[in-house]
């Protein structure tokens, strides 16, 4: 690699280790598991330093990682349907568990509860949920990442709220 | 609603595996390089037909000949075997008794034996990592650190300042290696090389700071170092030796 790639490597390097545990936090509640979210988070990265290294005008690459990373969970839930609706048809009727037993064992009953409750949100609403409390993301670069006006992202955050209120009130019944 | 809101921010306890994080990294940089980039100078081979060829004299009876020759072949084989090994395999000593074998044949300075066998413990670990070899990792993780006690050493004792300066330099510009530094446990031994590599610098620079410039990044790597800053300052002295 030349002085230039080597110089773009690096710089890929510093943003690696900013965003990979935005990132990972931010597949991992919306996924089944840690294995899948280490799978899709892992490719969010290789196609992000392909096309780092291709074009440096990526203006906000966190943003830029965000979009990456939530295609490939919409891509993700698309395969995961698809392989369900098979394997009911052909075999018992797999549980669907959310999170396995060694992540229970990490996170605090509190944490799984709410982790549980977002994950039962539409997908729209855990995105703006997820990427504004959690990732302390402005409103405006989460419309950035959502290709939606910032008004609608208001709307939605105040809505997910509300949803997620339900549903962590459901739970604690 | 605040408490809502405080309940998200608490899921921000969720992290990935730091193993499974520094391999990932590896493998997006490997995934669009056709090399690898990381400096490893290969580990030089034995050449096992010249050791044979000097053993074996025409004057022995045919039976002791043919028996010897399969020894031979055996321990070659076993050789060979144990280039391959890596920290924590039973054959991994014969591989080190090589290594540090080809380092006295060679003439090479106690730095650059050094830097080799820190630079071969550097991606034995790699190497653990990517074949996901968690039996060896804590013997990795104790050769690599023994590596770089090792080479601080070699540092210290050393006179040769262009030896320090490329080590300096490929340390600072690899990023895998200080991913691994960093965590990996080996943040004590990283600090005692740092210091080792600083101090050497430090000492040329004393030698041959004639401007105000000089004087002034000199004064502040000094300090950097008395506040246990070590890295801070072997990137100064870089920048100040690139000037």
């Amino acid at each position: 690699m030349n002085i230039e790639g080597e110089g773009k490597k690096e710089q890929f390097s510093f943003i690696y280790d900013k965003y990979i545990e935005k990132i990972y936090r931010f597949v991992y509640l919306k996924v089944d598991g840690r294995e899948a979210a280490e799978d899709i988070t892992s490719k969010v990265f290789t196609s992000g330093w392909d096309s780092y290294r291709k074009d440096e005008n990526i203006k906000n690459i966190g943003a830029f990682l965000y979009r990456i990373a939530r295609n490939a969970t919409i891509d993700y839930y698309k395969k995961r349907d698809k392989a369900k609706v098979v394997q009911m048809s052909v075999m018992p009727e797999a549980e669907d568990q959310k999170t396995d037993l060694h992540e229970q064992a990490i996170l605090s009953a509190e944490t799984e509860k709410v982790k549980s409750a977002i994950q039962n949100l539409k997908k729209d609403y855990q995105d703006v949920l997820i990427l504004h409390y959690l990732e302390d993301i402005p409103v405006d670069d989460v419309a950035s990442i959502m290709s939606r006006p910032s008004g609608t992202i208001r709307v939605m955050i105040h809505r997910g709220l509300k949803d997620l209120r339900k549903e962590l009130d459901v739970k604690e019944i | 609603m605040d408490e809502l809101i405080y309940k998200i921010k608490f899921l921000k306890q969720i992290e990935p595996n730091k193993e499974w994080a520094i391999l990932t990294k590896i493998k997006v940089f490997e995934s669009s390089d056709s090399h690898r980039d990381i400096s490893v100078i290969p580990v030089r081979r034995i050449s096992v037909i010249a050791v044979i060829s000097a053993i074996f004299s025409p004057s022995y009876r045919k039976g002791f000949a043919y028996s010897s020759a399969f020894v031979l072949l055996l321990v070659a084989g076993m050789l060979g075997f144990a280039q391959r090994t890596l920290p924590g395999d039973p054959l991994f000593a014969v591989k080190k008794i090589t290594e540090h074998s080809q380092f006295a044949l060679s003439g090479d300075s106690e730095v650059q034996n050094s830097v080799v066998n820190f630079k071969n413990r550097f991606h034995d670990l790699e190497k653990v990592l990517s074949n996901q070899k968690a039996g060896n990792l804590s013997s990795a993780k104790k050769e690599i650190k023994d590596a770089t006690k090792e080479l601080a050493n070699a540092i210290q004792a050393s006179a040769k300042q262009t030896d320090v300066k490329e080590i300096a330099m490929e340390i600072k510009n690899n990023q895998v290696l200080l991913s691994f530094f960093e965590d990996y446990e080996l943040k004590q031994e990283s600090q005692i090389l740092y210091k080792a590599i600083s101090e050497q610098m430090i000492a040329d620079m004393e030698n041959s700071a004639t401007t105000t410039k000089q004087q002034e990044t000199l004064k502040e790597v000094k300090n950097l170092c008395e506040n246990g800053m070590y890295f801070q300052a072997l990137e100064k002295l870089l920048l100040a030796d690139r000037d």
